[in-house]
């Protein structure tokens, strides 16, 4: 591994939560919501929105609504989840 | 044809080259830096956390920390960048104190202070400002100091006489911006306050939870080096990044089990001490592939 955080340790992040969807959904989604955040401002510029971009599209794989979270929503499924 | 002091006679076709040259290996060694410490950062970087008390769990007494050590106290610095790697990298915000709280005040300002603003208000002067500090095998002359604990206003000057005052800047101001970040309210037992540690991955075990931590501290640390300074502390980013660590830490974190990461988060801290005393493995030896000495 040469560089430092990229694009492939999001995706890498990414694979290691789709094992965990059927065992903590609420949570999942939580963090796929953050791993596109995690992808704009980790990487930053023009990179880290297309990286974003193509993150959310495969999280809409997993959650046809992820792209209407938002950072209510996100309280609202942390409320309903026991996270931490 | 110039002359030199020396008698040789420089051509002007050889001077452009040397300027050349010189250009090509200053680039060089800069690009070289820059792909060291993020290297460092996202796969070297082992275990990364906050504890509730600065003392609470690296106290002199009981916790002996000797060579290869560096431990550091917060000041007020610009972050830049890292030319020392290795070594096992403790940062103390040691913000207790009235005087010490990270405001967050980024929103406030604008252009090249923004991201020094949202460190600190001011600098520490009062409190439980205190921290332990500073060992280091590499740095000798501050060997003296290990296990001691300063007045942060003392650290400067110790800064100033050590060599690696560029890297415990780098971390300390994004150390404290991470904390001034999760300090948004939300209830988190292991993204909380008081200390933020750095260690080098020296765990073995299985293949996935080897795999899992590396993701996981690298996430983390990408979080305390490189989103913190970027986010404005309170407003919708922090609070998804906050969120969303939690999120992360609840699901991976199960899967971190082998070989033997304390289950309460707060131990980690004399776990990875422990481990660090009794495996004894030069720091520089790290730079392999994801860390494997």
């Amino acid at each position: 591994m040469k560089g430092g955080f990229g694009a492939r340790d999001i995706f890498d992040l990414c694979g290691a939560l789709q094992k965990h969807v059927k065992d903590s959904p609420q949570n999942v989604l939580v963090a796929f919501t953050f791993l596109g955040t995690l992808a704009r401002l980790a990487l930053g510029g023009n990179y880290g929105a297309s990286v974003a971009r193509a993150f959310r599209i495969v999280a809409t794989k997993h959650f046809p609504s992820i792209l209407d979270v938002s950072a209510k929503d996100i309280d609202r499924i942390v409320g309903e989840s026991s996270v931490v | 044809m110039l002359p030199t002091p020396i008698g040789l006679r420089w051509h002007p076709d050889l001077l452009r080259r040397s300027a050349v040259l010189a250009f090509v290996c200053f680039y060089l060694k800069k690009t070289f830096s820059y792909a060291v410490y993020d290297h460092w950062l996202a796969a070297e970087a082992g275990v990364c956390f906050f504890q509730s008390h600065p003392t609470s769990t690296m106290h002199p007494t009981t916790a002996k920390i000797t060579r290869n050590t560096i431990i550091l106290l917060s000041e007020q610095y610009p972050p830049t960048r890292c030319n020392n790697v290795g070594g096992l990298l403790i940062c103390t915000t040691g913000l207790l104190g009235p005087g010490g709280v990270a405001t967050g005040s980024a929103a406030s300002r604008s252009g090249s202070r923004r991201r020094r603003s949202c460190f600190w208000s001011k600098p520490p002067t009062s409190g439980l400002n205190l921290g332990m500090v500073v060992a280091s095998g590499r740095f000798s002359r501050v060997l003296d100091r290990v296990g001691s604990i300063v007045r942060l206003k003392s650290v400067s000057s110790l800064w100033r006489r050590t060599e690696f005052s560029r890297w415990s800047a780098c971390c300390i101001a994004n150390v404290c911006s991470a904390r001034s970040l999760m300090e948004g309210g939300a209830p988190c037992s292991l993204i909380g306050r008081g200390m933020f540690i750095v260690v080098p991955r020296f765990f073995g075990g299985e293949e996935k939870n080897t795999r899992n931590i590396m993701r996981l501290m690298a996430a983390l640390n990408v979080l305390a080096f490189r989103i913190a300074p970027r986010v404005v502390p309170g407003s919708e980013d922090a609070h998804m990044v906050r969120r969303g660590m939690e999120a992360l830490l609840s699901i991976l974190k199960p899967d971190i089990t082998e070989p033997g990461l304390p289950p309460d988060p707060r131990q980690w801290t004399s776990h990875v001490l422990e481990k660090w005393m009794g495996v004894n493995i030069r720091p520089w030896r790290w730079l392999g592939k994801y860390g494997l000495p």
